[in-house]
């Protein structure tokens, strides 16, 4: 999944497109590592750690929310695409990429979390800016 | 040339599966209107939002076109239509979530048509054999194409390619794509919905069926869940919550599952986001019932699991992903949220820092509190951060190697900037230092900034080799963005300042040549005078010269 990752990178994200592929690799399987921790313990801790650490690397350089929102969900739809095309059809595989599918979806959610928190942090700025006469 | 003569022919098709047709059309040559609307997003409301738009769009036309340029009056037309939808869809509860998308074709004369856009609906032009698509889907996925994200390749594979990015009565305001199109006589000119254009594989046919005939168990669910209890639901009585709420969303992931868009699902939980966000409601709620209507939908899937477990999974995978992309509307629109936060934070941080100390303004201080107080940008760095700056500044040098020496400036001058932040002067003296004596030309600037952007790109990569402690390293970044920005923005005033007298003299040549061009005119003017005088005089056969007669020549 992470060779494939690789290669279709710039279709991920402007972040990813500048990456050279030994850092875009590494990047990736950290990504897939902790989604792998999750799938198998339920303990969203770690991968959700991890997503925070990832946003505030990618704000440096300037990416917005949705932007690791995007990059997120299109990993995970990439991660089911390899799925799907190197098992080939069968009971199996559909387990898998269900599995894959409600994996995706919580990933999705924690990066939404994340963003709420943001949301609320700087509402409370403001409010906190406004307090002191700036609005 | 000369004039054309247009034919037209509208039609449109309930399809094989739904009841209602979300579709609608104008058709109308005497006003040279012709349009496609699919109406989405809730049960029995995709085709009151088609209907409504079209009727908006229809009558705006016949009262304005006399009046108003083409591309005014279709953006007028559009935005009522969308203000139109947007204000149904808030006023009645039964028709939260509605919109449309919409192509619409307007002639303005015998060889010209504006194509305007919102939406996945599409124009095609068939000119000498060649199908040729008029527009661009409003899809996420086209959208990044178009910034060069994304490949044809890749984008025809994303499993989220027809996720609307727009669409007409989502918002109160619409923001169409218009294209003026010139005509020649043999042009085909189609428009169309996806209903046309898009297809399914059987897996999600069979999908959609399964989903749609358990719809009811779902409702069931959502209610046993306590759907009606949530504080969205509170305006609504327990039924209304389970029609609205849980049935437009069972019709949404129906639509997406039988044409394998997500475009429904999207539009339903942008909508409701929007709505429940644009009241004061907080995401924690919001986040709780979409888990409700995950835990509604599963029930369905192990019912389904009892009869056949393929089915079930297909159908559990479909379901997931609708919820993926319920996630990824909700958190589109806290995103922009945030943005607007943000820049409502500058303001006000401009405007507390104007207020607090006027002669500080100019002083290098972070204009935008991103970060908590307790954590400035312009402090000075802990041991910890400036050891770690060092040894990704060394990294970073290794990752340019010693053959690109402006790059290799360009760090130093990072590296100088970011362990001293608070020096207001330092970034001013680095970009002097870096642009040297250059020509004020692309040839001479553009390496310079090219080196900026290596360099940093060289610190991004030192810094996620270099692995260590996540806070130093986001401490590290942000010293590293915050000094290549203030390099940049030093070296782009130093630049402006270098073409300031070529600015000067520019202005000078153009006074001078409004000036001559001045003359000249009044020079023309002058001859033509003079010409007209002669050709007067001319006229008067008195005056004309009498010719020899060629021998044999006309009497």
């Amino acid at each position: 999944m992470a060779a494939r990752l690789v290669e279709v990178r710039s279709s991920l994200d402007p972040g990813f497109a500048r990456l050279e592929p030994r850092a875009a690799a590494a990047q990736f399987e950290a990504v897939l590592t902790h989604q792998e921790g999750f799938l198998a313990t339920g303990d969203a801790t770690a991968l959700r750690g991890f997503l925070r650490s990832f946003r505030a690397l990618r704000a440096a350089e300037g990416l917005g929310a949705e932007n690791l929102l995007h990059a997120v969900i299109a990993l995970g739809d990439v991660a089911i695409q390899v799925a799907q095309r190197d098992l080939g059809p069968g009971p199996r595989t559909a387990e898998l990429i269900a599995s894959l599918a409600r994996l995706h979806r919580a990933t999705a959610r924690l990066v939404v979390e994340i963003i709420a928190e943001e949301l609320d942090g700087r509402v409370a700025q403001l409010r906190s800016l406004a307090g002191r006469g700036g609005s | 040339m000369s004039a054309i003569v247009l034919k037209t022919h509208g039609m449109t098709h309930v399809g094989k599966v739904r009841e209602a047709n979300e579709d609608a059309m104008i058709v109308d040559p005497r006003w040279g209107l012709y349009a496609v609307l699919d109406g989405m997003g809730g049960a029995m409301a995709g085709d009151v939002a088609s209907n409504r738009a079209r009727d908006v769009i229809h009558e705006y036309v016949r009262a304005k076109k006399k009046t108003l340029e083409p591309r005014a009056l279709l953006e007028a037309a559009i935005t009522a239509a969308s203000s139109a939808v947007h204000g149904e869809a808030q006023a009645r509860r039964d028709r939260q979530g509605m919109g449309t998308t919409l192509v619409m074709a307007l002639f303005v004369d015998d060889n010209k048509a504006w194509v305007a856009h919102v939406g996945d609906s599409r124009a095609y032009l068939l000119r000498d054999g060649r199908l040729t698509q008029l527009t661009r889907d409003h899809t996420v996925v086209a959208e990044l194409m178009a910034q060069g994200a994304l490949s044809p390749a890749e984008a025809e594979n994303h499993a989220y390619k027809n996720v609307l990015s727009r669409n007409l009565g989502a918002k109160a305001e619409a923001r169409p794509d218009l294209l003026e199109l010139e005509l020649v006589a043999g042009d085909r000119l189609m428009l169309c919905s996806d209903g046309l254009y898009g297809y399914a594989s059987t897996d999600a046919t069979s999908g959609a069926v399964a989903w749609w005939a358990r719809r009811q168990a779902f409702l069931g669910a959502a209610r046993e869940r306590g759907l009606a209890r949530s504080p969205i639901c509170a305006v609504l009585s327990p039924d209304e919550a389970i029609d609205i709420v849980a049935g437009n969303l069972a019709e949404a992931i129906f639509h997406d599952l039988e044409k394998s868009t997500g475009v429904n699902v999207w539009t339903y939980a942008e909508n409701l986001a929007h709505g429940w966000f644009d009241q004061g409601g907080a995401w924690a709620p919001l986040a709780e019932m979409l888990d409700l209507l995950v835990g509604a939908a599963h029930a369905v899937v192990v019912a389904i699991a009892h009869e056949d477990q393929a089915l079930a999974l297909l159908v559990e995978t479909a379901v997931q992903r609708a919820f993926t992309t319920a996630e990824m509307a909700v958190g589109g629109v806290l995103a922009e949220r945030l943005r607007v936060t943000e820049g409502e934070l500058i303001k006000a941080h401009t405007l507390v820092q104007t207020s607090v100390d006027e002669s500080a303004r100019f002083q290098e201080t972070p204009t935008i509190p991103f970060m908590p107080a307790a954590r400035p940008v312009a402090d000075l760095a802990s041991p910890e951060v400036r050891a770690h700056l060092q040894a990704v500044a060394q990294a970073a040098r290794g990752v340019v190697g010693t053959g690109r020496v402006p790059a290799r400036n360009v760090i130093d001058a990072i590296e100088r900037a970011a362990l001293d932040p608070v020096n207001a002067t330092g970034s001013a003296i680095q970009a002097r230092e870096l642009y040297g004596v250059r020509a004020l030309e692309e040839s001479g600037v553009s390496p310079l900034f090219d080196a900026l952007d290596q360099g940093r790109a060289a610190f991004v990569t030192a810094l996620r080799r270099a692995g260590g402690d996540p806070q130093i390293a986001v401490a590290v970044m942000r010293r590293v963005a915050s000094a290549q920005l203030a390099l940049a923005a030093a070296l782009a005033g130093l630049v402006v300042e270098g073409a300031a007298p070529i600015s000067e003299r520019l202005r000078e040549a153009t006074r001078e040549t409004a000036s001559l061009r001045a003359e000249v005119a009044s020079n023309e003017a002058r001859l033509a005078d003079l010409e007209r005088q002669y050709a007067t005089r001319a006229a008067k056969p008195s005056m004309l010269p009498r010719l020899p007669r060629k021998p044999g020549g006309p009497s």
